[in-house]
């Protein structure tokens, strides 16, 4: 065919081929705004041409493909660092939590607390006598134990909303795979169809928002269906299939295609889930020991230093006094059991009714043959015996069956307490302590104490006489040099996977020890913010490149438009001439 | 050349303008706040400066609150064993007047109702209190440290153990006083007063016997156990003195210190407000040139000449 007919079949195939040009370029238009649209390109071919009178003619201009503009290398790039940078966007929330509760720069913290309970102990031992005095520094001790409370309160808060902020993750990673598993399914049938552009920008959408949660990686197979894993092997989506996660005892797990929960906890990096899990098991459980430990150190050089003192009266009478801590097992297993020197001893004190006439039985431990695995029991026997052998009556000490308590019991017509106590004994069974508790949760000023302010040991007995002053007030004296003095403290390593390492730093100030912390919460803050920063400069760079090549420019899309406008123009004069000149031919006679 | 794209155009913008008004925020908060320093993250080594220096500075505050208690023990003793001294150099001169034989037995016997005006002066003047406390009992400052014994003896009932202060660290200063050695000669064991020890008060005891007893020579004698005693005051007066000295001393160190990490605090975590605010405006100028340019790309597309 050739001649006119062939111009004007020419030109209706270019009127139709413009057209559909126009009509990619109105696409482009409308999804200028649209999250994850990839730019649609007509591609135009000329047709077959064909042969007549020895000669080749074109036979016009065909629509071969709608392509997307994609660079899978660009995408893969900007999927990796989305990962990345959804992990330290999810740390940098949490840290700037973390930052609030230890915020000490504002004079309001505990670092404050601790200048106000030193500074009470002073005040106490320019006036030991003074019932105001007291009053202040259980004040000051309360506010201290609260301060400590607090903070391990508001840090178990944190990772229980990262524990239900994980719970929502997988049930989005849940639903983002299954939709993926959908998608694929459709994909797959369109493309022996056609073109799924739409589609695949779609199936791009939700694989950025799966990169989002967790770490992945992915391959596409020949028909059109993708494989995502996460980056250590765990299928997610297999083409139709899609693998579920669930969280367990706060552990997530993958159900394997046998029907097996396998964890994959400590196997996620990156992505929100990767951050959070990060800030779960490694960054908030070291603050949490941290602060514990220096919860804990407080509690045990505070109480060393208060139970070698005494209080303006003794105990009693008729007064029962049970330690606070309790073992079953041996004296080592006390809570501060590992801290008594079974080489030391103690003074025990009896006097009458109004604390005169004071008699000692001193409570050597290795005379008595009180060493770690010794019970409570056998301690309780111990100190009875001596209390007998020194002729003294009035104060009973027994083993409370239920608790597995010592309990000291003393009669209506005495009084009792301690002195010199070299072996820290009392510290270790809680007895004539300051604080009770064992670690920043639960630490509290000793009720004993609360209930009865003159019973705060501001002095010591004499070793000698046992009388003591109540305007001395050399104990307190020596607890408030303990700010100054070096504490044992052990200071934790959380790394995912791994159980906690923990080493002791030897003399370190019990405030130094709180100031360190405080730092090392910044620096921690600081460095998710630059990894923060950093990554999203990357992600930025990748993305202006992304859009540089998928995304929509208005002006190419009306200079597109004026092109196919012309074109579509020129075919529709191409017509009214062939038009014209088939008349010309009709009408001639 | 790279293709700029709407989408592009839009982000980048936002993105910038973002991060030119967190700056702009940053800067604002420097100034309202006053301080360089208002997250931990803002800089976490000058923070734990900061928090050394304030717990620091808490406790040189609360030294010096120590060292006013402190001073008003000293103060009190030194005046109350000022005047001891000079009822004991009058007591003295009594004592030489009364030992002449220009006097008579009748003067003598009139001298004594003197003597024990003196008596119960020193014996007030030795329980002194400082805020409801006896400051010579030792640490038994709830009960008055010297009680006149059926007018015959004097009784300490006070301690061996000086009341302390803490002046810094790891450093107490006795500012209290163990009676025994101010009034005494240490020694002295009051249990048993006979026992060849001596006292203030039983010297000025013994002096009424030998008054109303007219014994002249015993009044002599007296003389050189009166100067034992003002010996004795005398030189826990000057030792007062040197106590005084080392806390006007401390105090000096103490302010010194105060103004050095004051300073050394603000400098860490105040802002320098000239500074700041030129920075501010800077930022601000920033951010007024990047509306205005971004507002103006925005604006051109070719759909507006089609």
């Amino acid at each position: 065919m050739a001649g006119l007919v062939s111009v004007l079949s020419i030109a209706k195939d270019a009127l139709g081929v413009q057209q559909s040009a126009m009509e990619v370029a109105s696409h482009n238009i409308a999804n200028v705004h649209t999250e994850g649209y990839s730019r649609q390109r007509p591609v135009l071919e000329t047709k077959q041409p064909a042969p007549y009178g020895g000669q080749l003619f074109g036979t016009g201009v065909g629509l071969d493909a709608i392509i997307r503009n994609v660079d899978q290398f660009v995408e893969a790039r900007l999927l990796d660092r989305g990962m990345e940078l959804a992990s330290v966007r999810e740390k940098e929330i949490h840290m700037s939590v973390l930052e609030g509760l230890f915020n000490e720069t504002t004079d309001r913290g505990l670092a404050a607390q601790f200048s106000v309970f030193w500074n009470a102990w002073h005040d106490l031992s320019n006036n030991p006598s003074g019932p105001a005095e007291r009053r202040v520094l259980l004040e000051a001790g309360s506010r201290l134990a609260q301060g400590f409370e607090d903070l391990a309160v508001e840090m178990t808060q944190i990772v229980n909303e990262i524990n239900m902020a994980l719970q929502a993750g997988i049930t989005r990673v849940n639903e983002l795979t299954s939709r993926m598993a959908a998608l694929n399914m459709q994909i797959m049938q369109m493309q022996t169809l056609g073109n799924a552009n739409d589609l695949l920008d779609q199936r791009g959408q939700i694989l950025t928002e799966l990169a989002e949660y967790l770490d992945i990686r992915s391959f596409e197979h020949q028909d059109g269906g993708i494989t995502v894993m996460t980056k250590s092997g765990f299928v997610l989506t297999d083409k139709v299939y899609a693998y579920r996660l669930a969280l367990e005892d706060n552990e997530v797990k993958w159900e394997g295609s046998g029907g097996a929960w396998i964890s994959i906890t400590d196997t996620l990096r990156t992505g929100k889930l990767g951050g959070w899990l990060d800030m779960r098991d490694a960054v908030i459980p070291k603050y949490q020991a941290d602060l514990d430990e220096l919860a804990r150190a407080t509690i045990w050089e505070v109480n060393k230093i208060h139970t070698r003192g005494v209080g303006l009266s003794l105990y009693g009478p008729n007064r029962t006094l049970s330690s606070a801590y309790q073992t079953a097992g041996g004296l080592s297993g006390l809570t501060f059991g590992d801290r008594i020197d079974f080489s030391g001893s103690f003074n025990l004190w009896i006097g009458d009714r109004d604390g005169g006439n004071l008699q000692s039985a001193a409570i050597d431990l290795a005379a008595l043959g009180i060493n770690e695995d010794s019970t409570l029991q056998d301690l309780c026997d111990g100190i009875n015996d001596r209390i007998a052998a020194e002729g003294l009556v009035g104060l009973s000490v027994s083993v409370s069956g239920s608790g597995n308590r010592l309990a000291f019991s003393v009669d209506d017509s005495h009084t009792f307490g301690f002195s010199d106590d070299s072996a820290s004994m009392l510290g270790a069974l809680g007895i004539h302590t300051f604080f009770t508790g064992t670690g920043a949760t639960g630490m509290q000023v000793n009720p004993v104490i609360l209930s009865d302010p003159g019973l705060i040991a501001a002095g010591t007995l004499d070793p000698v006489t046992g009388e003591t002053g109540v305007g001395d007030g050399s104990n307190a004296l020596a607890m408030a040099d303990l700010q100054y003095l070096g504490a044992t403290v052990r200071r934790w390593t959380f790394e995912r996977g791994f159980a906690p390492t923990s080493v002791e730093v030897a003399n370190i100030p019990l405030e130094d020890f709180y100031h360190a912390l405080v730092s090392s919460v910044g620096l921690q803050s600081r460095s998710v913010q630059t990894a923060r920063e950093y990554n999203e400069v990357i992600a930025n760079q990748l993305r202006q490149a992304r859009d540089s090549i998928s995304a929509v420019s208005l002006d190419e899309e009306m200079a597109d438009m004026i092109k196919y406008q012309h074109a579509f123009l020129a075919a529709a004069k191409l017509i009214s001439a062939a038009d014209d000149m088939l008349r010309s031919l009709i009408e001639a006679k | 050349m790279m293709r700029v794209t709407n989408k592009s155009v839009n982000e980048s913008v936002i993105m910038r303008l973002n991060s030119i008004s967190s700056d702009l925020f940053r800067a604002n908060e420097v100034i309202s706040s006053g301080k360089k320093i208002n997250r931990l993250s803002d800089d976490p080594v000058g923070l734990v400066s900061v928090l050394n220096l304030r717990a620091s500075l808490a406790n040189l505050d609360q030294l010096e609150r120590n060292l006013a208690a402190g001073r008003s023990w000293l103060e009190a003793g030194e005046s109350a064993l000022s005047q001891v001294e000079s009822i004991l150099s009058a007591t003295k001169a009594l004592c030489v007047q009364m030992a002449s034989g220009n006097v008579g037995p009748f003067q003598r016997s009139n001298a004594t109702a003197v003597v024990e005006g003196y008596l119960q002066q020193i014996l007030a003047l030795a329980n002194t209190q400082v805020g409801g406390r006896y400051i010579f009992g030792g640490t038994k400052t709830d009960m008055a440290p010297f009680d006149l014994h059926e007018g015959a003896e004097v009784v300490y009932q006070g301690n061996e153990n000086p009341f302390s202060i803490k002046i810094g660290r790891n450093m107490d200063l006795a500012v209290g006083r163990n009676g025994k050695q101010v009034f005494g000669d240490g020694d002295f064991d009051w249990s048993d007063p006979d026992a060849g020890h001596d006292n203030v008060f039983k010297t000025l005891i013994d002096l009424k016997a030998h008054l109303s007893g007219n014994d002249t020579e015993s009044v002599r004698e007296t003389l050189s156990r009166l100067d034992d005693h003002l010996h004795q005051i005398r030189s826990v007066i000057s030792d007062t003195g040197a106590k005084t000295l080392r806390l006007d001393a401390k105090e000096r160190i103490i302010d010194d210190l105060k103004l050095g990490y004051t300073e050394r605090m603000s400098r860490i975590e105040d802002c320098d407000i000239a500074e700041a605010v030129m920075s501010l405006k800077s930022k601000e100028l920033a951010y007024q040139a990047a509306l205005a340019s971004s507002s103006r790309v925005m604006q051109l597309s070719l759909v507006n000449f089609i």
